[in-house]
């Protein structure tokens, strides 16, 4: 729905064919999959899908982004972000949950927003484990 | 008051007509009935149902006429308080869907019960309004260029699927192989996705082709060629549906 900012919408959401090349803005409150061209911003509330034949040249934002295809950008995802095997992606990515399959192209810097604190409390937390396991093993 | 606008009865029609007037009887709804003729078109007799004071204009016919009666209650503005019933001659129809009604009786029932709902149309500049679909059709494919809110794009396709609601659908066939290609597909087995057609929700959209105008019809009949742009009206239309529609 272009031009809807009504947030939760439902429905089919937008679809880009392949034999479709956009200039501008494209946003929806709901899903947007991609399998055309794109020069300009893509926004969605929800899921965006970058397919295998698609290519997007600006930033990229939604909740869980999916990523088959190429893009020269930043992209955010506020969920998840999905980089699968054929994905290109040439621009930096923000994102609290990301995955990159074997075979994708990532060439830029990657920040992750909230998940940064968790992990590195969680590396801080890790020596003193084994600590613990030593004195459990004095003991026996 | 009901005035009943009905489509001159060709074969089949006629005992169908006689069958609805029977049941509108019986429901205690029959109102004045006419029916367009060289003399009177359809948009000259719902002028006059309106002027009359009918309130409610009934369409007993195709979508073809149904788009006709909508054009003059909404373009003309004489009353504000002028509804559409419809009774289709088709049940499997999208309009039938719209106003939830499955057969003949059904339609008679949502006529005599009249729950009203108002409903978006979609406009054809510079004044043409439809309920039903539009389509921008070519048998060969070509480059079209369209224009939404903030948007501007171009695709090679050879149809355009216009729903209310300004749902637009580009389609093109030619880029989906040839029939050996689809037929070996089939027999092996392959399911592939159809990655070539679009879909957009929009308030607005303009559509241009390179060196040629083609034709954007409603019910099969020209309303306007291309260049165009088309709106989304929202909420200009009261029409009857039937009492069970859920959506």
């Amino acid at each position: 729905m272009i031009g809807d900012k009504r947030p939760g919408t439902s429905g089919p959401g937008t679809v880009v064919g392949a034999n479709v090349k956009l200039v501008g803005t494209l946003q929806d409150a709901s899903d947007i999959v991609i399998h055309g061209r794109i020069e300009g911003e893509v926004v969605s509330n929800q899921m965006i899908s970058i397919m295998e034949t698609a290519y997007i040249k600006g930033p990229v934002s939604g909740d869980v982004v999916n990523i088959a295809g190429k893009v020269r950008g930043s992209i955010t995802a506020t969920g998840r972000l999905e980089i699968l095997p054929t994905g290109k992606i040439f621009g930096s990515i923000a994102s609290k949950d990301l995955s990159i399959k074997s075979g994708a192209i990532f060439v830029g810097k990657c920040t992750m927003p909230e998940g940064e604190k968790e992990a590195e409390e969680q590396t801080e937390e890790t020596p003193e484990q084994p600590k613990k396991q030593n004195e459990t093993y004095e003991v026996e | 008051m009901y005035y009943y606008i009905m489509e001159p009865p060709k074969g089949n029609l006629v005992k169908r007509q006689e069958k609805i007037k029977d049941i509108l009887g019986d429901l205690g709804i029959a109102g004045e009935t006419v029916t367009p003729s060289a003399a009177r078109t359809i948009e000259e007799l719902t002028h006059l149902g309106v002027m009359k004071g009918y309130s409610t204009i009934v369409a007993v016919g195709g979508e073809s006429l149904v788009n006709k009666i909508i054009n003059v209650l909404v373009t003309q503005k004489i009353s504000k308080d002028a509804v559409l019933g419809v009774i289709p001659n088709d049940f499997d129809t999208m309009l039938a869907k719209k106003i939830n009604v499955i057969d003949l009786r059904s339609a008679c029932d949502a006529l005599k019960f009249r729950k009203l709902e108002t409903i978006d149309l979609c406009q054809v500049d510079p004044n043409k309004f439809f309920i039903t679909q539009a389509v921008i059709e070519n048998f060969r494919n070509r480059k079209i260029l369209f224009a939404m809110e903030g948007l501007s794009g171009s695709a090679q396709t050879n149809q355009i699927i216009i729903k209310p609601g300004l749902n637009i659908y580009i389609h093109d066939k030619a880029l989906e192989g040839n029939a050996f290609g689809r037929f070996f597909h089939w027999l092996l087995g392959k399911k592939e996705s159809d990655i070539y057609s679009s879909f957009f929700k929009t308030k607005k959209i303009r559509f241009e082709l390179e060196n040629v105008n083609l034709p954007i019809k409603v019910s099969g009949e020209t309303i306007a060629k291309t260049p165009v742009t088309l709106h989304n009206r929202s909420r200009v239309l009261k029409i009857i549906v039937a009492r069970d529609k859920i959506r």
